[in-house]
């Protein structure tokens, strides 16, 4: 048997096959859960529940709390979590730091959230040569946490439902800015002083530092989704699409299939997912150079045209490096522990 | 399929028939077929306004089915429909000469990785490379898939001698 007979085996297949008629109704009904499920019920990923309550009471911050940290340029590492330790991986590959961390949450400036294997939000500073000061902010563990996309405010709300809103102004998140109790509903995101919550079957923009009410962005049965918000921009996954919304309206600008497992750039302009990046305003999408194969794992922006993303080919992790700018990705590190894994 | 007018109600009409040979190709099963050619269209449909390629709208609908079949493969083993074909030994009941249906009745018991291995490479002549990104394994994988495929269709069938 060539090549060449079993193309002619399959083009022969292929047009003796019957080509039944399209099902319109059949066809009519999937379109419609398809859309169903773009505002659907999916498990949340990176953001864990927190039971539900009512009102979120801001309370005045304390900002007497000194910086624990001296500012210091990092290298260029791109901080991961790999066989439960944090990471930090560059051009001589990946490092490992011992300190044994669940996930990250986010990074900043010169300092990394973590999440240790207690649930407690535990901040490491990133320095020259590798890591700084280890600190444990929350002291207790958390429900959930989330940092801006700008990494400027980090939010945690623990198990009695206490909310806490850390600010910065070095990269080390030291001073708390607003504090409550019987914060309700799911935290999902947090930008600046706003953030969105699951409340109720309802995803919720909640903007009580600007005065405004609350501004309903989407209605869903079930688990919360996962979430991000930038910029004026709002994205909610369901499924396997994304659903951006504009923050000033509260309307549905755009969408992204087949695009679950990216990340919001931190102005709220872009949506990456492996290798194809959305305008969260016109939907078009444009997919960058650099053959990235795999199955998508996560996506974590390090400035607004420079994105990591993690793809899984065959038990391995491959970690991209990808530029908007330069419209390329190129590949810097493959993980044959198959554990390798992103902030967000 | 080009043309920035293009609707979708247009593009499906076109394109229904050879995206779902290729579907057919894909499971092996004309029940499966049309399953997972409806569901990759009707994501393509929710997706339509922002595909900027609308002549491109082919590539789109493949990806979606392959990306489909690849989750039903990733799923526990109990999962994965192979081992069902209900007609083994008739290639699907299709009219094609019989050294054609010989082959396609193994080709249609390869498991479903392999399959569409074989059908990325040799009906879509994708290089390797996007074989590799339109499955999501590497290339080595593509390789081994394709080596392993062809050792199993020749070991069924040692004696096939296709027509000239």
């Amino acid at each position: 048997m060539t090549l060449t007979e079993l193309r002619d085996t399959l083009a022969s297949v292929s047009d003796a096959v019957a080509v039944p008629t399209p099902d319109a109704s059949a066809f009519e009904y999937r379109v419609a859960l398809v859309r169903r499920r773009r505002t659907a019920v999916r498990v949340a990923g990176v953001l864990a529940a927190v039971a539900v309550g009512t009102g979120v009471v801001l309370l005045p911050g304390d900002d007497t709390s000194p910086p624990v940290v001296t500012p210091v340029e990092p290298a260029d590492v791109v901080p991961v979590v790999l066989d439960g330790e944090l990471a930090l991986v560059g051009s001589d590959g990946a490092t490992p730091t011992g300190v044994q961390v669940s996930g990250l949450v986010g990074q900043g400036e010169n300092g990394v959230v973590t999440l240790d294997p207690q649930r407690h939000v535990v901040v490491v500073q990133l320095t020259d040569d590798g890591i700084g000061v280890v600190r444990d902010l929350s002291g207790e563990p958390v429900a959930s946490a989330a940092v801006s996309a700008d990494a400027r405010v980090l939010v945690w709300v623990d198990e009695d439902r206490g909310f806490h809103e850390r600010g910065t102004i070095d990269g080390s998140w030291t001073y708390e800015t607003a504090s409550g109790n019987r914060f309700g509903g799911v935290l999902l995101a947090v930008s600046g002083p706003d953030w969105l919550s699951f409340e109720e079957g309802r995803v919720m923009l909640q903007r009580p530092a600007s005065g405004l009410d609350p501004m309903l962005l989407d209605s869903m049965h079930g688990v919360p989704p996962n979430a991000a918000l930038a910029g004026d921009r709002a994205a909610i996954v369901a499924g396997d699409v994304a659903n951006f919304y504009d923050t000033e309206t509260g309307a549905q600008t755009t969408s992204a299939a087949l695009a679950a497992r990216g990340a919001l750039s931190p102005t709220g302009e872009l949506w990456a997912s492996s290798d194809t990046v959305t305008d969260t305003t016109s939907g078009l999408d444009r997919v960058l150079a650099g053959n990235v194969r795999g199955v998508p794992v996560s996506t974590w922006w390090r400035d607004e045209q420079r994105y990591e993303a993690v793809t899984k080919v065959d038990g391995h992790r491959l970690l991209w490096d990808c530029s908007v700018t330069e419209v390329r990705c190129k590949q810097t590190y493959d993980d044959p522990t198959g554990t390798l894994a992103l902030a967000g | 399929v080009t043309g920035t007018e293009l609707t979708f109600s247009e593009f499906m009409a076109a394109r229904w028939a050879p995206l779902y040979r290729t579907a057919y190709l894909l499971t092996g099963d004309r029940h499966d077929a049309e399953e997972l050619l409806q569901s990759a269209l009707a994501k393509t449909c929710v997706k339509w306004s922002s595909i900027r390629d609308k002549g491109a709208a082919d590539a789109y609908v493949r990806r979606a089915m392959v990306h489909q079949l690849a989750s039903r493969w990733r799923r526990p083993r109990r999962e994965i429909a192979t081992g069902e074909l209900p007609d083994r030994g008739h290639g699907g009941g299709l009219d094609v000469r019989a050294d054609h249906l010989a082959l396609w009745d193994e080709i249609r018991w390869l498991p479903p990785r392999m399959r569409a291995t074989l059908v990325l490479r040799y009906v879509e002549d994708l290089t390797e490379e996007a074989t590799a990104r339109e499955l999501g394994v590497s290339i080595g994988s593509v390789k081994s898939q394709t080596h392993h495929a062809l050792k199993r269709l020749r070991a069924a069938l040692p004696d096939l001698e296709l027509q000239p």
